[in-house]
């Protein structure tokens, strides 16, 4: 992404915060939490909220979304790049939100091709398959997995 | 001092055993977060998809 990235700060091993400064300032809160599978983790990400809960489907509609997701990328690339051989997993918090990410990750798959084997999650609710991405194809996602090419 | 009296007073003053305090700290998991319900969706989605080689 040629966004330049917002400052982040990691408040915690597997926390990172950064403000969103559009329409008004949000507090953004990214997060590598394990999984059962070994070596994979969830990035959670979400907006830290005035009563000082955490909200991940939030749309906070403040008009820098793509330099909000460039951070996230950021911090994604700093963190596997501490941890090269864990994998993350990620997916929307809807299956719109997770329409959203892979309409980016399409456009930017060539950028992002050069550090990161991705994978996409397809299937139903009983039976998933894990596919290489491909920007060329369109498909329906329930998830992606990224891991850092070594 | 009478002897026995003597025995009675140094019992008295035999120190008692100490007490070990033991402090549990709590900790968090390393699998506490802020966002529980992603969380779950994604072990939910995981465990019915076959990984590939490599991960």
């Amino acid at each position: 992404m040629t966004y330049v990235p917002y400052a982040y700060k990691r408040v915690a091993p597997r926390r990172f915060v950064f403000t969103s400064v559009g329409r008004s300032e949000i507090k953004k809160v990214v997060e590598f939490v394990p999984l059962q599978a070994k070596n994979v983790v969830n990035l959670g990400f979400g907006d830290l909220l005035p009563d000082g809960s955490f909200d991940d489907e939030a749309n906070s509609n403040n008009g820098d979304m793509l330099k909000v997701l460039a951070t996230v990328v950021y911090i994604l690339k700093y963190y596997t790049s501490q941890h090269p051989k864990i994998t993350v997993f990620f997916t929307g918090s809807t299956k719109e939100r997770t329409r959203l990410y892979t309409r980016i990750i399409r456009t930017y798959y060539s950028l992002f091709a050069k550090e990161f084997v991705l994978y996409g999650i397809v299937g139903s609710d009983k039976d998933n398959e894990t596919i290489l991405f491909d920007a060329e194809v369109k498909l329906e996602y329930l998830a992606f997995l990224i891991k850092r090419i070594n | 001092m009478p002897i026995a009296k003597k025995n009675t007073a140094r019992k008295k003053m035999k120190k008692r055993p100490s007490e070990t305090v033991v402090v549990v700290e709590s900790r968090i998991s390393a699998k506490d977060t802020l966002f529980p319900g992603k969380v779950a969706k994604a072990n939910k989605i995981l465990s019915k998809t076959k990984l590939p080689s490599g991960i």
